[in-house]
């Protein structure tokens, strides 16, 4: 009896101290401090007013559904201060000013990309995360920032798992509400703030409210965790930007079963010059910037009308529904029409080295070119002809590049059941959409791929969303983007982009598995296998960030599966198996790297003195 | 009973003790009587040489050249010491703004000056092996476009001045009859007797084993943090000096070395790779010298004898600077490698003076000779 006794008290102990840890850190979450800088210097890649309609349009996504005035409402789970005040939100790597303040696209004086919507049928405001939270990013150097318009965010925005010491945005967000939810002084604080005028009457309906977007929420933290579907932490600036976008499109809106483990993170792609492109995304799967855009507002979190509560079809007239706002996309991708691409500033960041980068260039010539210099293609040569100009990239096949073949390999595997949604051939047919691999009559809809999948829910979306707002014909084919049809295509490889700022985008490859330039261009050998994410310190002279462990950093290990470091290698030997290039010394990698520093910046490079390449080998035969 | 015994055994352990204590210390005091007397000053300050030194010399050449076909590797022939190289780098000699007037003769006559330079680093031994093996380190400075006569008539090194060093502050011979014996015995293979040629207890040379066996220790983390000496003395316009190589981690931007695998073969060259080549830090030394104070022993002809610093501390007179910079390619190795360093290479007024430095003058010239016919190179003079 005696021990029985003793063991129950054990038992209690060990769940009371297992509590106490857990509320420690929901106290003291694993997040960097922020120290705001000297000075905030912007690149002139736009106006002004063009950056605040980048950051603050909203693009109709929304958080589960929570409301813009309870976000700004909020409190932290153990102290009355505000969850939303820029100074603790930029600790989750969002970006603020040190002089913002309110104004009316930005009531709420949130971060770059955190804006808001309002339903026309309901008029409710939802927060809304817009295209600027994650394409634009800083550099810190000696307490100066630097922004990176249409740059990588370096946030924890996108994990959806919960881990013990905390660290991302949503479990943040998550533990706020609960405590706000389950602790009624401070909900009565919260309420009181949101109502307004209209407390108490509205307490009741706004608690029920409240508690449906906090389970829902909650909801999503233990369905990605239970089904295990995150396995690779993504960390700060990655996310699994296609993996997610299935899994809430297809799983979340269609069917359970269709969840498919997304282990691939990938680094933020930055935005200057993507209009040009003949195709989009890491891996070029994508043609149309509307289409494109969709997907990308319905993997972030935008409503779709799929299916009624019961599991009932919806309506011809109704289904596709979603809370996508095309008029506002089309202004978002206007306006980066216009963004320019960032140029190196020396007050900041020290003098470019002429005579290296002049060196630099001819190694450019010599290596780089081929792959990463765009092919400007004549008028009769376009895909769309009035766009101009249109670049032409090449896509590399992974044993070519050798680089972590994860990303293509599950958008290329993944299979998905759509027949729930009652598809017919002849439907679709009418669609404007256009498979480069592959053809209609050979799909089968209980195994779809994901991008041909997705380009036909994207086309019934974008079908519903212009027929809400009204528009058609010349003005639609215009919004779509120079009249493009829904492209895809499939290819097992990575797309090469022009290196113009690039030095403004690191961590570097697609997955962000190598911290900085010069790591880049050395032999895999001498790449670190291990180093920590999340400071925005910048290093000039290898070009990337400071990679050293800090509080509230993390650790990316490059032997987790989609976290390889592999590939994209300059070595001597044969060219195979991710070796694309000759071996180049550390002086040449910093040639280089001096020459990336001022290329696509007209000013700098008229500077350069001519340096003659060497010629390009194809290094010696594998084949004895 | 079992307790008497113990006791009993307890006492006798005690007085084994103190005797060993006793007669330990006996023997330290008549050492350090011994030692204090014989070295004890003044010494000459002039050069005084062994009637049979041109002998000794021939036979020494004789078994270095063997030495170094024994230890060929299987394309070249390499060093009879100092074979293995951690890398050849570019460095900047410069002499003290502010030097003192009494120091500033030959290279450091004009405070200020810079000298582009080149230095080697590399492991003591004959043969090519593991970094982790206990051996001496190496440390050898050339000096480019140094105007004035110099000692030794090529024309190949009429424009440099060489300063050549190893990690520890004595040899472990006294003199070239010593080396001559201890470099044949060891030509022979033999390692620690060599230390004892014969059966009579006075040819025992076991305070110069003690200073091999130091000599030979483990490596340092990197070639740029050990301390280099001349051990042998030189001239310095008039005075008699020593010289040596200490890092100087105050002068450059801070580095903390990254945890080397010391379990591989070159890991001091990857240590100096990643540091000049990958880190792109430079490392900063200091060039000191050490005056003899005759008064004392601080003697010419025994390179054994450590100068005492705190009669007659080291002075710095220039700082020396590596920068960053690429350093390990295939042709810059083997231009390293071409490379022939020599004390003699110099002005007069950095004569090098004492038994062991008139050897190497020989012994180096011959080696290097040799060395650049058999493996048909010719003698390089920058890397």
């Amino acid at each position: 009896m005696r021990v029985l006794r003793r063991v129950l008290w054990l038992v209690l102990f060990l769940l009371l101290a297992g509590l106490a840890v857990v509320l420690y850190y929901v106290a003291n979450p694993n997040l960097p401090t922020y120290q705001a800088p000297d000075q905030l210097h912007y690149l002139d890649q736009w106006s002004d007013q063009e950056r605040q309609t980048y950051y603050y349009t909203p693009q109709g996504t929304t958080v589960k559904g929570l409301r813009y005035e309870w976000f700004t409402a909020l409190e932290l789970p153990f102290s009355r201060d505000r969850f939303a005040r820029p100074e603790y939100l930029a600790r989750f790597g969002f970006l603020v000013d040190p002089k913002q303040s309110a104004t009316p696209q930005n009531p709420g004086n949130l971060p770059v990309g955190m804006t808001r919507h309002e339903d026309e049928k309901t008029g409710v405001h939802y927060l809304d995360i817009s295209c600027a939270a994650c394409h634009t990013g800083e550099l810190r150097y000696r307490g100066q920032a630097v922004r990176i318009d249409g740059g990588a965010a370096l946030h924890s925005l996108a994990s959806t798992v919960p881990t013990l010491r905390g660290g991302g945005f949503g479990q943040a967000l998550g533990m706020s509400m609960a405590f706000t939810y389950y602790n009624p002084l401070k909900f009565s604080r919260f309420a009181e703030q949101v109502l307004g005028e209209r407390y108490p009457e509205g307490k009741d309906e706004l608690r029920r409210d409240f508690k449906n977007v906090l389970d829902r929420l909650l909801g999503t933290a233990w369905n990605d965790t239970h089904r295990g579907l995150y396995p690779t932490q993504e960390g700060f600036g990655r996310t699994d930007a296609f993996g997610r976008i299935a899994n809430s499109v297809y799983g979340d809106a269609i069917s359970p079963d269709n969840y498919r483990v997304a282990d691939a993170p990938v680094s933020y792609p930055h935005l200057w010059d993507i209009w040009k492109f003949d195709w989009v995304q890491w891996n070029a799967s994508a043609m149309q910037p509307m289409a494109r855009n969709v997907g990308e507002a319905l993997g972030v979190g935008a409503t779709l009308h799929l299916f009624q509560p019961d599991g009932s079809a919806v309506p011809e007239a109704e289904r596709y529904a979603s809370s996508v706002r095309v008029r506002d996309l089309h202004t978002l991708e206007e306006t980066l029409k216009r963004l320019a691409p960032p140029r190196w500033p020396e007050e900041v960041f020290g003098k470019v080295d002429m005579a290296r980068a002049s060196q630099g260039r001819a190694l450019f010539a010599e290596n780089c070119a081929y792959c990463h210099a765009p092919h400007v293609v004549p008028a009769d040569k376009r895909m769309a002809p009035d766009r101009d100009p249109e670049w032409h990239m090449r896509v590399v096949p992974i044993e070519e590049i050798g680089t972590d073949s994860t990303t293509a390999d599950n958008i290329a595997d993944h299979r998905f059941d759509i027949s729930k949604l009652g598809w017919t051939r002849e439907q679709l047919a009418k669609l404007d959409v256009k498979l480069f691999d592959g053809s209609l009559d050979k799909i089968d809809f209980k195994r779809i791929s994901s991008a041909q999948g997705l380009a036909y829910i994207t086309a019934f979306v974008e079908n519903q969303a212009y027929k809400q707002a009204g528009i058609s014909g010349e003005e639609r084919a215009r919004m779509d983007g120079f009249g493009l049809p829904i492209g895809v295509q499939e290819k097992r490889g990575y797309k090469p982009r022009p290196l113009d700022g690039i030095w403004a985008t690191p961590p570097f490859l697609h997955n962000g598995s190598v911290p900085t330039l010069f790591q880049l261009l050395s032999p895999v050998t001498e790449r670190v296998s291990q180093f920590h994410v999340g400071s925005f310190e910048y290093d000039p002279k290898f070009v990337g960030f400071q990679t050293t462990a800090f509080p509230g950093s993390f650790l990316l290990d490059t032997r987790i599966k989609g976290n390889g470091n592999g590939g994209h290698e300059f070595r001597d030997g044969c060219r195979k198996n991710g070796v694309i290039g000759r071996a180049l010394s550390p002086d040449e990698r910093l040639a280089l790297i001096e020459y990336l520093k001022v290329l696509g910046n007209p000013a700098l490079e008229g500077q350069l003195t001519p340096v003659e390449p060497r010629p390009w080998t194809p290094g010696p035969s594998c084949e004895g | 009973m079992l307790k008497r015994f113990w006791l009993w055994l307890g006492r006798l352990l005690g007085k084994l003790l103190l005797f060993v204590l006793v007669v330990g210390a006996i023997g330290w005091l008549a050492g350090e009587a011994y030692y204090g007397w014989k070295f004890s000053g003044p010494v000459p300050t002039e050069e005084v040489i062994p009637a049979d030194e041109a002998v000794q010399t021939r036979a020494i050449i004789e078994d270095a050249v063997r030495i170094v076909e024994q230890h060929r590797d299987n394309t070249r022939v390499l060093r009879d010491a100092h074979a293995k190289a951690h890398g050849c780098v570019k460095a900047e000699v410069s002499v003290l703004p502010d030097l003192d007037n009494s120091l500033r003769a030959g290279v450091f006559a004009e405070p200020g000056k810079t000298w582009q330079a080149v230095m080697r680093l590399s492991n003591g031994n004959a043969f090519p092996q593991f970094d982790s093996a206990r051996d001496a380190r190496g440390l050898a400075i050339k000096l480019f476009d140094v105007p004035g006569e110099k000692l030794m008539k090529s024309p190949v090194h009429a424009n440099e001045q060489d300063f050549v060093m190893f990690n520890h502050p004595v040899f472990f011979v006294r003199d070239v009859a010593e080396y001559r014996q201890n470099f044949n015995a060891q030509a022979n293979g033999q390692k620690v007797g060599a230390f004892f040629p014969g059966l009579d207890p006075r040819s025992w040379e076991i305070r110069h084993l003690i200073i091999a066996l130091k000599t030979l220790a483990p490596a340092p983390d990197s070639p740029v943090s050990a301390t280099y000496s001349s051990i042998s003395p030189y001239k310095l316009g008039q005075a008699n000096i020593k010289y040596r190589v200490i890092p100087d981690p105050q002068s450059c931007p801070p580095y903390a070395l990254p945890e080397q695998n010391t379990a591989l073969p070159n890991f001091l060259r990857n240590a100096l790779y990643q540091q000049l080549s990958l880190d792109r830090v430079p490392a900063c030394f200091a060039f000191q010298v050490q005056k003899q104070n005759a008064q004392h022993y601080m003697p010419i002809e025994d390179t054994s004898v450590e100068w005492d610093e705190s009669i007659s501390p080291f002075v710095t007179v220039a700082t020396i600077k590596v920068p960053a910079q690429d350093f390990d390619s295939r042709e810059q190795n083997l231009a390293c490698d071409n490379l022939s360093f020599n004390p003699w290479h110099g002005l007069p007024e950095h004569r090098p003076i004492g038994g062991i430095n008139r050897l190497r003058k020989a012994v180096y010239e011959a080696v290097s000779a040799y060395r650049h016919e058999r493996n048909g190179a010719s003698d390089a003079t920058s890397p």
